[in-house]
């Protein structure tokens, strides 16, 4: 096949919103160079190209500046990556239905190092956060890739947790690659860019859509080997995410949550389907056929140093928020007392506010 | 036949003098006002001119002109009808004397003669004993709030016939006496009372650090919670208006035309809770005759923000430079009109959209949608509110305990001890509160130790509370001591003042 990526890129930004149209008519013509020099009766003669569509890849031929548009890119420091491309991730070609190119920022996940997909709920609770702050933090300790969403909640948590100690994490974005969403995530786009990598089917300037999210956790769940589920409802993008994991063969692990949460149904559904439920991120490395049962290290609880009261008071701390009143009903401290100990704990970093005047424990230690 | 009679007009909260001249001369019969009149002043001319026919006198077919002087200042209201119709009976000679310059009057007419009630009587009066004024002629209706100002004989007429034979003969129609000012606040707030609080422990704390100090105050609940029952509490133990206050309040309320007629002055802190759709303008005061906004009307009482959030951005902005400066100047074309606003802030909000957050089973608000709704508080504005506190939804137990709350006047008891070591300490400074205090007198009253104060960094720092509340954090704490009768500021201290933080430094994610 005829190589020739500046033609290719033109073909990209033929489809915005449905980029898997793409391939099939480059295959047919041979080159998508080929589909740019084909008048109307030749495109449609061309499986998948239908009269409309020729008529509008003719129109939009006419003000496409081949050379000047690819440079743009290029100046924008964006990779575009077609398919054939060697630096393509192999484990998205070798999925059906991948993408015919991808716009990169950064680095692109290497296929030497395993990878692992951390998802999971955007509202999540500070449970879901602590989880996901501890295994992308181990995880990437363990030199893992670690992919995700960049979205609120879980996926951010365990990115930015994941940077503090290795480079290899990779966000795949539902929008061009040169926006930032949700906003609000500013800085750990940035951090992406300049540390990690972006990943994105999508063309530059393509606002995020509902639609275009389905989409974009089948590249997720392609480029892992090992989807980690930390918080999950029952209907929720992580669940689709899990579907086409399951459909590409990846293997499913899920973090379990308590039978009663609303936010962890999703996750217990999918242990009783039979997914791997997982505790800590020696689990996932042994899933990654790294580390033998026998080789799991034992995980040492922090000591921290704690008064009568604030002792009390953590033991009746949950990663559920808790308010003041109720811990001082269950501590028996009077309201001061309670309130002191908490500031406390915030202080020693084992307790956050998380609403005005909810609690909840956000380190699992000893007190001594 | 020239007569002159004094009178007061207001401009903002304050009385100035009116001098009503009049002249009757020969020639063309007419009757002409001047003097920078508006229109209300102008149509004067008919009620003045009817009401003298139906009181029995009989309107002089001569060339009459009014004055009101000075001229450089418009004249609103009609409160000047009465010392019109004096002041032509006296040029007319129905009055057998001059009248003296200790004797102002002021009073609108009704077509039979008969003189009514106008607005703004109470600082019109102040500003006539500041001036040494000894006789007030006011309208019978208005005569009560009158005479709460002493030092003053306050004449309270209901028709002409009585105001001319009080000038001729001294014939005081009724004796109007002032009600004792003891006793001001007593069994005022009928219904709201803090004993009928159920729970709420760290609620009814942080009501008492706030009224203890008059820090303004942010509650965050869930609807239904009691956050406003809370909030129409904190009168109930503030101490009770003083004199001075209540004339000074009184007489905002006179301006406004809010002070029910016949009755006194105002006994009970304001408490004033405008809906959330109130514009700017209603907040601050203003329009075209300016009167006094929702602000003003809270003076030394509490303006209580309910659902904060929903209103309008620029509404709480405009809040900004008064909760600053304690007073609004308004300036529109009439000129500038400058309304006291010392009043403690208390706002009321839910923690997110559907008033569930932090309880994720039942929260559906997502994380965008709860900053939105708290992004609506601007940061300058959650920074003056200096503490803020949860309100909890109480479940039944609580409901049907019968154990007895604390009652207001328990609370306030603590309260005014707080008020007192503050009056004490602040002395000649200018302030009264603990959140009055600049930066210069932090440093001299509320110092901490080099312990206590190396926590306090340290707290901060892993907190990850901004700079900009470290004085906030300071007051509190200074507020708290108090309440302890510490002459320090400890570490127990601090460590409920960062609880009651205001959520400005809380990420609410």
């Amino acid at each position: 096949m005829e190589k020739n990526i500046k033609y290719d890129y033109w073909w990209a930004g033929m489809e915005r919103y449905f980029p898997a149209r793409l391939k099939m008519p480059v295959m047919e013509a041979g080159s998508s160079k080929r589909l740019y020099e084909m008048d109307k009766e030749e495109l449609i003669n061309i499986e998948g190209i239908s009269t409309n569509y020729a008529e509008s890849i003719v129109e939009k031929r006419k003000r496409w500046d081949i050379d000047a548009e690819y440079e743009k890119l290029l100046s924008m420091g964006i990779d575009f990556i077609p398919f054939y491309d060697e630096r393509y991730p192999k484990r998205l070609i070798n999925t059906p239905g991948h993408p015919f190119a991808v716009f990169s920022m950064g680095k692109l996940p290497g296929d030497d190092k395993h990878s692992v997909a951390i998802i999971g709920a955007r509202n999540c609770s500070e449970y879901g956060r602590m989880q996901a702050q501890h295994f992308g933090t181990e995880l990437a300790g363990y030199g893992v890739n670690v992919i995700s969403g960049m979205a609120y909640g879980i996926d951010g948590v365990a990115q930015e947790a994941a940077l503090k100690v290795s480079d290899r994490v990779y966000g795949i974005l539902g929008c061009g690659v040169n926006i930032c969403y949700p906003a609000a995530n500013r800085r750990l786009y940035e951090l992406l860019k300049e540390k990690g990598g972006l990943l994105s089917e999508y063309g530059i300037y393509t606002k995020p859509r509902s639609c275009l999210f389905p989409p974009r956790n089948r590249i997720i769940s392609a480029l892992a080997q090992v989807v980690l589920v930390v918080e999950a409802r029952e209907m929720s993008g992580t669940m689709i995410t899990v579907d086409m994991a399951l459909e590409q063969g990846k293997e499913v692990a899920v973090v379990p949550g308590r039978v009663s949460d609303p936010l962890s149904t999703g996750c217990n559904k999918l242990i009783k389907q039979g997914a791997a439920a997982v505790t800590c991120a020696e689990d996932v490395m042994y899933m990654l056929d790294e580390l033998f049962e026998n080789n799991k290290k034992k995980s040492e609880k922090i000591r921290i140093k704690m008064e009568t009261d604030e002792k009390k008071v953590y033991s009746n701390l949950e990663p559920y928020a808790r308010s003041i009143g109720e811990i001082s009903d269950l501590t028996g401290l009077d309201i001061r007392r309670t309130i002191c100990a908490l500031v406390e704990l915030g202080i020693k970093g084992v307790a956050k506010e998380t609403g005005k005047g909810y609690y909840v424990r956000i380190m699992e230690c000893e007190p001594v | 036949m020239f007569s002159s009679v004094m009178s007061f007009g207001i401009h903002g909260i304050e009385g100035f003098c009116v001098k009503v001249e009049a002249d009757i001369s020969d020639g063309m019969p007419m009757f002409e006002l001047v003097g920078y009149l508006s229109s209300e002043v102008r149509e004067a001319r008919e009620r003045v001119r009817t009401a003298l026919k139906n009181a029995g006198y009989v309107f002089p077919v001569k060339r009459i002109t009014l004055n009101l002087s000075p001229g450089n200042i418009r004249k609103q209201g009609t409160g000047y009808d009465l010392p019109m119709a004096i002041a032509i009976l006296c040029a007319m000679g129905e009055i057998n004397h001059e009248i003296s310059e200790d004797t102002v009057m002021f009073g609108e007419l009704m077509l039979n003669g008969e003189v009514s009630a106008i607005n703004g009587v109470l600082p019109m009066v102040i500003k006539a004993r500041s001036m040494g004024i000894k006789k007030c002629i006011v309208p019978h209706a208005n005569a009560k709030e009158a005479a709460m100002v002493e030092d003053v004989s306050i004449i309270g007429v209901c028709n002409i016939r009585e105001a001319v034979d009080y000038l001729n003969h001294d014939v005081v129609p009724e004796p109007i006496t002032a009600e004792s000012s003891a006793g001001m606040d007593n069994g005022s707030y009928k219904d709201t009372d803090l004993k009928y609080v159920k729970g709420q422990r760290i609620a009814r704390r942080a009501l008492e650090i706030a009224a203890s100090g008059m820090h303004n105050m942010l509650m965050i609940g869930a609807p239904g919670a009691g956050k406003s029952m809370l909030a129409k509490c904190i009168p109930t133990i503030l101490p009770p208006l003083t004199k001075e206050e209540a004339l000074e309040v009184s007489s905002i309320y006179s301006v406004a035309g809010l002070l029910g007629s016949g009755e006194g002055i105002l006994k009970e802190r304001p408490f004033v809770a405008p809906h959330h759709t109130v514009t700017d303008i209603a907040m601050t005061g203003g329009g075209m005759y300016p009167r006094p906004g929702n602000i003003s009307l809270a003076h030394r009482g509490v303006l209580f923000l309910d659902e904060m959030a929903e209103f309008s951005r620029y509404t709480l902005e405009v809040l900004r430079q008064p909760l600053e400066d304690r007073r609004i100047t308004v300036t529109r074309n009439g000129g500038s009109y400058v309304y006291p606003a010392d009043f403690m802030l208390v706002g009321a909000m839910n923690p997110c959209p559907c008033g569930a957050y932090p309880d994720l089973k039942r929260c559906t608000c997502t994380q965008t949608r709860r900053q939105r709704y708290f992004g609506k508080l601007s940061r300058p504005l959650l920074d003056r509110m200096d503490i803020c506190v949860q309100v909890e939804r109480l479940d039944y137990s609580h409901m049907l305990k019968e154990e007895a709350a604390e009652s207001s006047v328990e609370v306030r008891e603590r309260v005014l001890r707080v008020h007192k070591i503050q009056k004490e300490r602040f002395e000649g400074r200018g302030i009264l509160f603990n959140s009055q205090m600049n930066p210069e007198l932090l440093k001299e009253f509320a110092g901490l130790s080099k312990e206590v104060k190396d926590w306090f960094a340290k707290a901060l720092d892993s907190l990850m509370i901004s700079a900009r509340s470290y004085n906030k954090i300071i007051k509190i704490a200074r507020t708290i001591a108090d309440m302890e009768g510490e002459v320090n500021i400890g570490r127990e201290h601090i460590s409920e003042a960062l609880q009651f933080n205001s959520a400005g430094d809380i990420p609410f994610l």
